[in-house]
């Protein structure tokens, strides 16, 4: 070995084994905290393994060396592309063949129009794709309680991979009932009612809409919605549009479709005109469509940030409302009960449902960084918001403060009148799992893993606790703390759904080696796999599931 | 009736767009599936296989090969059908001898540049190649991303289908056993390495 590879004669120590298999992670921020500081204790008094991190700090220096731009003979794109080249060479030869063996009566009949999309307005869409929050919570709960006592063998699972395959599988066996090309990628969650299986992701703008028992499509139309699923209820599928004028000026429409044909209900144009307007949440409850959006006159004017609410049969504006936030560049939270709308951005703001009225506004958590589509909850009179720097709980009749829990940590779930987030260890946030009571805010339990491990997010159902971590995931008792089970299924996962104590996730840790992506079902008493289902085409990371009755 | 100039699903990458693609991500799929493959005539035969699939993968409208795609997204597509391809060509490697019409070092050579060193940095590269080829292909594979492309250790647990915490533990194991194959080497004398 030359230069700075020379090695150092220093005799290792008793205790350098247990750094041995630390030191090549050293220069890669793939240490934990605990680790890199018992590390750096020990490389201050170690000779041996100081020479042996700078031998590793070489080594990756001579691969770079090694494959560095230069370091192999230069390539040319002809080159690279040979094989397509050839394969479009093919291609034209046999169109050219089959047009001159057909006698053409119609002039490229059945070619459809291209569709031309400005390159503004497809990044105002990306845009306006990423900015778009649904608030479903009511109507998931709904679901969950309707289908917590269901046998296993009467639901099923659905479930999309980034490559747009839609899978309905049996709750009870893993096994796949059928599986369906959604068209798009980066499937969203799928999202089920009356018997129809809607998948749509964000970046595509397309919704899909599938029969639940076969998988057959039923239709499939341009519509915006959040990445975590179409925003359906009552058989009525809600989502938006973007267009753009011959002066380049940008109109988001809201749109209402039959969930079972497609066919478009109504259509409305939303905030004035010219604006750069950004969608930043939507929830519909009670038959009216709620719509926060973000206005800018353009093109440098100041943004505005309106409060709609529509008529959910036929799209009529019932009221429009200003928030007085200074900066609406960012997400929302949004909820709504039976009197009021609550809208957190940097405050909480609380409208009358009835004609939109400000009814009160209260100081949020301190240190607002941007409200996450779920920050508000609402439960037995009390409005939960969760951010950054914590959970605050106001009263929901006057927004009077109740109680802060300022420990920082963003994971919110909140069952039977408590509130379970996760706290800061040693200022890494996300640490520690707590259950607050819902009405005081006083610490109920604390749990702090003997290896850190950082839980987000967290599912609460049948007794647990559930947080999803880098390793797996880890159950608590959730009345008590006292920990169920961990298991290595579901690392760096979507939120399982727990139902009919099982436990149902989308993630890593499928297969019987826990080592592949897929759908697994566990016990939600022991944590133990009922079945999985791995999933291997391509890069397949799947979707948080949907479980819903045959 | 589609409406006109409403919100449309993304549009596939333009034959343009795809040739700068391929302009710009070449040279690095290249050294890599080099530093897999060890061969000149089967890496530029996967290269040309890799972007065959994206180019069919645009055709299909594939994320993230579309408009407005992102950049970084585009290139770790690449990268995991790179690393299939070149794991897939490794195991039929096993069972079929192959010989290249090359010799390694001697193609590289010529594309090296002039240095006083010269003589040591062949050696240098040469025992690198060696040791290299004394790991398993997917620990190399992790090397190569990690260390040479700069990918994260959970970009390249996406790219290599396990959990950023397996990616973490390969490429510890990684960096000790090329460690220790290259100290073999560095002492050993030197010869044309061969995979």
């Amino acid at each position: 070995m030359t230069t700075s590879g020379s090695f150092s004669d220093a005799r290792p120590g008793p205790a350098c084994a247990a750094f041995e298999p630390l030191l090549p992670l050293a220069s890669h921020g793939l240490l934990k905290p605990a680790e890199e500081r018992r590390l750096q204790a020990h490389l201050a008094d170690c000779a041996h393994c100081r020479a042996e991190l700078a031998a590793y700090d070489w080594l990756e220096a001579a691969l770079r060396q090694r494959f560095e731009p230069g370091a192999l003979a230069p390539l040319q794109t002809e080159e690279s592309m040979h094989k397509i080249t050839q394969e479009l060479d093919r291609e034209s030869r046999a169109e050219q063949q089959r047009e001159a063996s057909v006698t053409r009566l119609h002039p490229r009949a059945g070619v459809r129009p291209r569709r031309v999309v400005s390159w503004v307005g497809a990044m105002a869409a990306v845009l306006v794709i990423a900015l778009l929050t649904t608030a479903l919570v009511a109507s998931r709960l709904k679901l969950t309680n309707n289908t917590s006592a269901v046998p296993l063998a009467q639901l099923t699972v659905y479930g999309t991979s980034d490559l747009g395959t839609l899978r309905a599988l049996r709750a009870d066996t893993g096994q796949v009932i059928w599986q369906a090309q959604t068209g798009t990628t980066s499937g969203g969650k799928p999202v089920v009612d009356h018997g129809i299986v809607y998948v749509g992701a964000g970046s595509s703008g397309q919704v899909s809409a599938f029969r639940s028992s076969n998988g057959s499509l039923l239709w499939s139309a341009p519509l915006g919605v959040t990445d975590r699923g179409p925003l359906v209820v009552g058989g009525v599928v809600y989502g938006y549009s973007l267009t753009t004028d011959a002066a380049g000026n940008q109109t988001i429409f809201v749109k209402a479709l039959r969930g079972s044909d497609g066919t478009q209900l109504w259509k409305t144009p939303v905030g004035s005109t010219p604006v750069a307007p950004g969608l930043l949440g939507e929830f519909v409850s009670d038959g009216v469509v709620y719509v926060a959006v973000a206005e800018s006159a353009l093109p440098t004017g100041p943004t505005q940030f309106f409060l709609y609410a529509y008529q959910a049969s036929d799209g009529h504006l019932l009221w429009r409302s200003q928030v007085t936030h200074p900066d609406s560049g960012s997400k929302i939270g949004l909820a709504v009960d039976q009197q009021r709308v609550y809208v957190y951005v940097d405050r909480v703001y609380a409208y009358s449902r009835s004609d939109g009225s400000l009814l009160w506004n209260s100081q949020g958590p301190s240190a607002y960084l941007g409200a996450d589509p779920n920050s508000v909850s609402l439960q037995q009179g009390i409005v939960y918001v969760a951010a950054a720097a914590g959970v605050s709980a106001y009263q929901t009749s006057d927004g009077h403060l109740l109680w802060q829990f300022a420990e920082q940590g963003q994971a919110i779930s909140i069952a039977n009148g408590v509130v379970y987030t996760t706290a800061q260890v040693s200022r890494a946030p996300g640490r520690a799992m707590v259950a607050l009571d819902g009405k005081t805010g006083k610490l109920l339990w604390r749990y702090e893993p003997a290896q850190p491990a950082t839980f987000f997010p967290l599912v609460v159902g049948a007794g647990i606790v559930v947080g999803v971590t880098q390793q797996g995931m880890v159950a608590l008792d959730a009345a008590t703390g006292t920990p169920r089970w961990q298991t290595p299924v579901g690392s760096n996962g979507n939120a399982p759904v727990i139902l009919s104590d099982t436990l149902f996730v989308g993630a890593f840790g499928a297969g019987p080696q826990h080592d592949s992506w897929g759908y697994t079902a566990l016990s939600a008493s022991n944590g133990k796999p009922l079945w999985s289902t791995p999933i291997t085409e391509g890069m397949t990371f799947p979707s948080a599931l949907t479980v819903a009755p045959r | 009736m589609p409406e006109p100039n409403c919100l449309a699903p993304p549009q596939p990458l333009t034959r343009a767009a795809f040739t700068t693609l391929v302009e710009r991500s070449q040279g690095d799929l290249h050294r890599f599936l080099y530093g897999l493959l060890g061969h000149p005539e089967q890496t530029r035969d996967l290269l040309q296989d890799t972007f065959y699939d994206a180019w069919r993968a645009v055709q299909r409208g594939a994320a993230p090969l579309v408009m407005g795609g992102a950049p970084e997204e585009m290139r770790r597509w690449l990268f995991h059908v790179a690393h299939d391809r070149a794991m897939m060509a490794l195991r039929r490697r096993r069972l079929i001898s192959w010989v290249s019409l090359d010799e390694r070092v001697a193609v590289e050579d010529a594309a090296l540049p002039s240095r006083a060193s010269f003589e040591d940095q062949i050696a240098e590269h040469a025992a690198l190649d060696v040791a290299l080829a004394a790991l398993r292909p997917k620990d190399v594979s992790c090397l190569l991303l990690i260390v040479v492309q700069g990918f994260t250790a959970a970009e390249t647990a996406q790219m290599l289908g396990d959990s950023p915490q397996a990616v973490a533990k390969r490429f510890s194991r990684a960096k000790r056993r090329l460690l220790d194959a290259y100290r073999a080497q560095a002492e050993a004398p030197q010869e044309p390495p061969r995979r």
